[in-house]
Parts: structure tokens; C-alpha cells; sequence
């Protein structure tokens, strides 16, 4: 985690396949205030505080006694993430509901960690998700594989304070998050082959005339 | 000495051993526990004394004498170390002493010759490089600041810092300099170049100068479009000075004024490594949604509501993968030109595939 006195930057979005953010497990904060923010630890060695994914919206789900609590699943070529937005993220919770599952959609939101009943769960609170094109998870795909790669790639770095700090909690056993990745760019890569339209689908994102419905800003 | 006495104590105490374990609740603690701050101390006002050429000289037991005044009321010696420094600076009539305790870091002592470095390779905090650059900019400044701005080569743009009294001189838009060293500094998420005492600063011209055109200089960033900021989408601006207003007849400037609507988008664009703020004008912004002034006008007419104009934006282009062409002004990018860029085909995917297929045969080897 780099410190720094300033003031907070915005942090970045990391780009993560279910496969390894499911396993990041490990919450730090940084600094000593309650505002300070939370990170995901990757076991490929970075912090996480927010992350973006694009991926299939599998399912939606309300919650029993909660309206203002609704939870879903994102499925990636590599595995699900659990994905939710609650009482301050109006927006969000309206657009989870909009959307008719399954369908491919954009996410941005903050990396968390909750105790379940089996130990320790990730999942993404929600800021923004909305419908895209195929075209778009191609994108995805690929530089979630590219990403990745960058992380395996510096993970023995020697100054590489993230990696040192997986490598503690988690071990240092980065080949299965190493085959996750390839065989969701070998997958996606079967996929394009199969389906040439999915690749030109890529002006604009929904031509469907954005709805009235419950704009709160 | 410190008894225990309170809850607050204690916890300070169990803090501390958990910073220390190997010195606390030991007898001689008092000098182990100092030890590390007051050679801490010492390395400043050694350095003030080589930069000044003033004496400066203070006995260990002085300096620890201090520490055992501040624990006493109950401040650890970490805390301090900058407040006794500047104490002591002062009191040997260094007028700015500022500028030694908030250093950041000390040059490392020898002569080890500075490696030039470009932009791109700048990763790291607290290094002593050398820089050739132009300068691109120059912001306003204001005490203790001297001087800030941006300097490019051929790799991209740094900014940079200059504190009062650091350097003799100052720098020039569009000239090209070598600063040999200058000093790396993390600033809120970002690197920057720190001009010090230490820096010679050469004024490169003709053909050792880089070739970079200031005029019209931009760079190229790529990313994805990953959220949006307020007061965006359709927005009133005061009719007198342009300003984005956020109640549609008065100007926080001029006062009670007639408005007139403007298209825009406040985009986050972000590479999974680094993230910019960026607008984009009315015309920009149909490029990217197909939805013109008119259009957004139209629209929230029919809707009686500008959210959706928003909506309708923020449905178009978030997740977006964009090239953007431009100024980077740090947490800031004005864009000039930009494009979407094309979506991965298959060899995209193959070549991905072969660089982390070597990524194994790297890990077996």
C-alpha cells in the first residue's frame, strides 16, 4: 500500500477474473482513521479498493425483509462474483433491479469482504452497472488476462510490497489464477470464432431510448 | 518517569510494544527507546549544517532530554522528531528550516552516480535521478512553493516542485533542461520531480536539446470509461461568464443572471492503474452518445426531467474503452481528440495467450 499524507487520490479500478478476486480475501485499511479506505488484498499482489468487471448478470435477488438491500451474481469465463447494493446506493439498486438477467453488463463498484458461514466472502458493492455489448466483455476479457499477467509478472519484484504481503496470506501458489486467465482468453477466443457478430457489435451501446423509470440523481 | 495511571496510558504503552517489542518494559529503556530519533535528528541538522554552512552541534544527551520532556507529556519520540528538530534549527538561526525537516529523504551519502531516467521508468519514490526535460507548463504558485509545472520528454509529463530557497534559479516554459539529480516524490498517488539544494540545472540548446514542440504538444492515454461525476449531462452555464451553475438563475460570480444550457460529460477514465477526470463539451459528447444539445434538450422536455439525459449518457458510454488524446494535468486529462478503440480480435487474443504462456515457461525455468 503506498502511503502518502495528501490527501486521498481516487483509487483505481483493478481488473480481476472471479477466479483470483474470490480468493482475496484479506481486508487492510490504510491509515488509522475510521474513513480510512478498506482494500482486497489479490493474491497476485495488489491492493484493491475498487475494481471494474464486465461479465453476465446471472441473477438478481431481493432481499426478504429488506427493500433496500438487493444482491445478484456476475459470472466471468473463470467463475461468479457475489455482487450487492444497499441503502446508500439508491442508483445502483434501481439499475440492478432494471435489468432482466442474463445479461452482459458493466460493473463498477468496491471491493469487500464479509464472515460467512464458511469463512471469509468477496463481493463487489455496486456504484455503477449498467447493459453492454458483447463487444465490450471482449474487451474485458482481455485486459483482465493482460492485467493479470502484469501482476504474475512483477510478483517477485523486490519492492513489491503487495506481492510480499499475498505471498504471507496466501501462499505463493499464483498457477491456478495463471491457467484461469488463459483459458478465459482461450475461451473468449473460441467464442469469437463461433460467433462473428459478436465482434461488430460495437457502436454504441443500447439503441433502446434510455427509460424515464426512477432517474435519481 | 511515566506511571501508569489511566486507560489512555495503557493503550499507548500496548501500542507501542507492538511497534517495539524488543525494547519496551526494559530497564535501560530510556536510551534504546530514543536511540533511533535522536540519530534521526542528528542526520537533519547534519545535513542544514552541510547545506548552510552553519554550526550546528548538539549533544545526544541534549537532544534526548527533549524526548523525556515530550513522553513525559505523553508524546511518542516518532511524533516528535520533526518539532525538537525544528526547535534546534531555530535556535541556531536557520531561518527556513522547513525545508530540511520535510525533506522526505536525505541524499544518500557517496558519490554514486545518478541514472538518467525517462517519465515512463519513474516508479519509484525517494530516488535521486538525473532528468532531461522540457518545460511544458507552469502553474500558480504560492508559498512555500516556489515554483510547479509539468515537464515532458519523449516518454510523457511530470510535474514538478520547487520549494523557496531550494534552487537559485527558476524554470522557463518551452526551455530544456538537465537537472542532475533531482529527487522522485510521491504526491497523492502520483510521481513528481523535486528540484533541491542539491540540483545543477543546465539549460540544454541545439542539438542537445530534445525535439519536442510545446505548442502542440499532446500525449495519448488509453482506458475505460468506469463512472461519472456530478454536474453533468445537460447544465446551465451563467450567460455572463460561462461558469456551470448549480441553480439555473444565479451565478455565485455575477449574481442574478440568465443561464443557457450546455451539454457535458464528467467521465472517470481509469486503466486499472491510474484514473483521470475527464470532460467532455457538447460536441464530444454526441461523438461519443449520438445524442446532441438539441437532443438532450428534447428529451428531458419530454421526460420533464434532465436525469434522464444523464442516464441516458451514463448508459451509453460507461465501460467504453477510449484512447484519449491530450493534456495530462495529473488527476486531470483535457482531451483534445479521442476514439473508441476497436475491439480485441483473435490475434489480440492470441498474442495475449503467448505472453502468458511464456509467463509459465519463465516460472519452470
Amino acid at each position: 500500500m503506498s502511503s502518502n499524507n495528501g490527501t486521498q487520490p481516487r483509487n483505481p479500478a483493478r481488473r480481476a477474473f472471479a477466479a483470483e478476486f474470490q480468493d482475496a480475501t484479506h481486508q487492510e485499511r490504510q491509515g488509522n482513521s475510521d474513513r480510512a479506505p478498506r482494500y482486497q488484498l489479490l493474491p497476485t499482489g495488489e491492493w484493491a479498493n475498487r475494481v471494474f468487471i464486465i461479465g453476465t448478470l446471472t441473477e438478481v435477488e431481493e432481499h426478504e425483509e429488506n427493500d433496500q438491500y438487493v444482491k445478484g451474481e456476475l459470472r466471468d469465463p473463470t467463475g461468479r462474483y457475489m455482487i450487492d447494493a444497499g441503502q446508500y446506493q439508491d442508483k445502483a439498486r434501481a439499475h440492478m433491479r432494471r435489468i432482466d438477467a442474463p445479461e452482459y453488463v458493466a460493473v463498477t463498484g468496491k471491493a469487500t469482504s464479509f464472515e460467512g458461514e464458511r469463512g471469509r466472502v468477496t463481493k463487489v458493492r455496486v456504484e455503477l452497472i449498467t447493459e453492454v455489448p458483447a463487444g465490450l466483455y471482449d474487451h474485458w476479457v482481455a485486459e483482465a488476462a493482460a492485467q493479470t499477467g502484469k501482476r504474475l509478472e512483477q510478483y517477485g519484484d523486490e519492492d513489491n510490497e503487495a506481492a510480499a504481503k499475498a505471498e504471507e496470506n496466501y501462499g505463493s501458489d499464483l498457477n491456478k489464477y495463471h491457467q484461469a486467465s488463459m483459458e478465459a482468453v482461450r475461451s473468449n477466443k473460441e467464442d469469437i470464432e463461433q460467433d462473428g457478430t459478436v465482434q461488430s457489435d460495437t457502436e454504441g451501446q443500447n439503441t433502446e431510448e434510455a427509460t424515464a423509470e426512477s432517474p435519481s440523481d | 518517569m511515566r506511571e501508569i495511571s489511566t486507560p489512555i496510558e495503557i493503550i499507548g504503552d500496548l501500542t507501542s510494544a507492538t511497534s517495539n517489542p524488543d525494547t519496551d518494559y526494559q530497564p535501560t529503556m530510556t536510551e534504546d527507546r530514543f536511540e533511533q530519533h535522536i540519530e534521526d535528528v542528528q542526520e537533519t541538522l547534519q545535513r542544514a549544517e552541510e547545506q548552510t554552512e552553519t554550526e550546528i552541534s548538539v549533544a545526544d544527551e541534549e537532544i534526548e532530554e527533549q524526548f523525556k520532556q515530550y513522553a513525559e507529556k505523553r508524546v511518542d519520540p516518532e511524533d516528535c522528531v520533526e518539532n525538537i528538530t525544528k526547535s534546534i534549527l531555530k535556535d541556531a538561526g536557520i531561518s527556513n528550516p522547513n525545508q530540511f525537516i520535510y525533506n522526505g529523504t536525505s541524499r544518500s551519502s557517496g558519490v554514486s552516480e545518478d541514472v538518467p531516467m525517462e517519465v515512463e521508468e519513474i516508479e519509484e519514490d525517494s530516488r535521486w535521478i538525473q532528468f532531461t526535460g522540457v518545460v511544458l507548463e507552469l502553474y500558480d504558485s504560492t508559498d512555500p512553493i516556489a515554483q510547479h509545472g509539468r515537464l515532458v520528454d519523449d516518454t510523457g509529463s511530470i510535474r514538478f516542485t520547487i520549494f523557496e530557497g531550494d534552487t537559485d534559479e527558476l524554470l522557463e516554459v518551452g526551455k530544456c533542461y538537465r537537472l542532475d539529480p533531482v529527487v522522485t516524490n510521491e504526491y497523492e498517488g502520483e510521481y513528481e520531480l523535486k528540484l533541491r539544494n542539491e540540483t545543477d540545472i543546465t539549460e540544454l540548446e541545439g542539438g542537445e536539446a530534445l525535439d519536442i514542440d510545446i505548442e502542440n504538444y499532446t500525449e495519448k492515454k488509453t482506458g475505460t470509461i468506469i463512472d461519472f461525476q456530478s454536474q453533468m449531462g445537460l447544465i446551465n452555464r451563467c450567460e455572463e461568464c460561462n461558469r456551470v451553475l448549480t441553480e439555473s438563475d444565479y451565478c455565485p460570480d455575477c449574481g442574478d443572471v440568465d443561464s443557457e444550457l450546455d451539454l457535458r460529460i464528467k467521465a472517470v477514465i481509469d486503466n486499472g492503474e491510474d484514473s483521470w477526470t475527464v470532460f467532455f463539451n457538447a460536441e464530444q459528447t454526441e461523438q461519443l452518445t449520438g445524442m446532441s444539445l438539441e437532443d438532450a434538450k428534447n428529451k428531458a422536455r419530454e421526460h420533464s426531467d434532465r436525469a434522464v439525459v444523464r442516464e441516458y449518457i451514463e448508459r451509453k458510454t460507461h465501460a467504453e474503452y477510449i484512447e484519449l488524446h491530450g493534456r495530462d494535468r495529473g488527476r486531470r486529462f483535457d482531451v483534445e481528440e479521442f476514439e473508441k478503440i476497436d475491439v480485441p480480435t483473435n490475434e489480440d487474443f492470441e498474442n495475449i495467450l503467448d505472453h502468458m504462456q511464456s509467463l509459465v515457461s519463465e516460472q519452470e525455468a
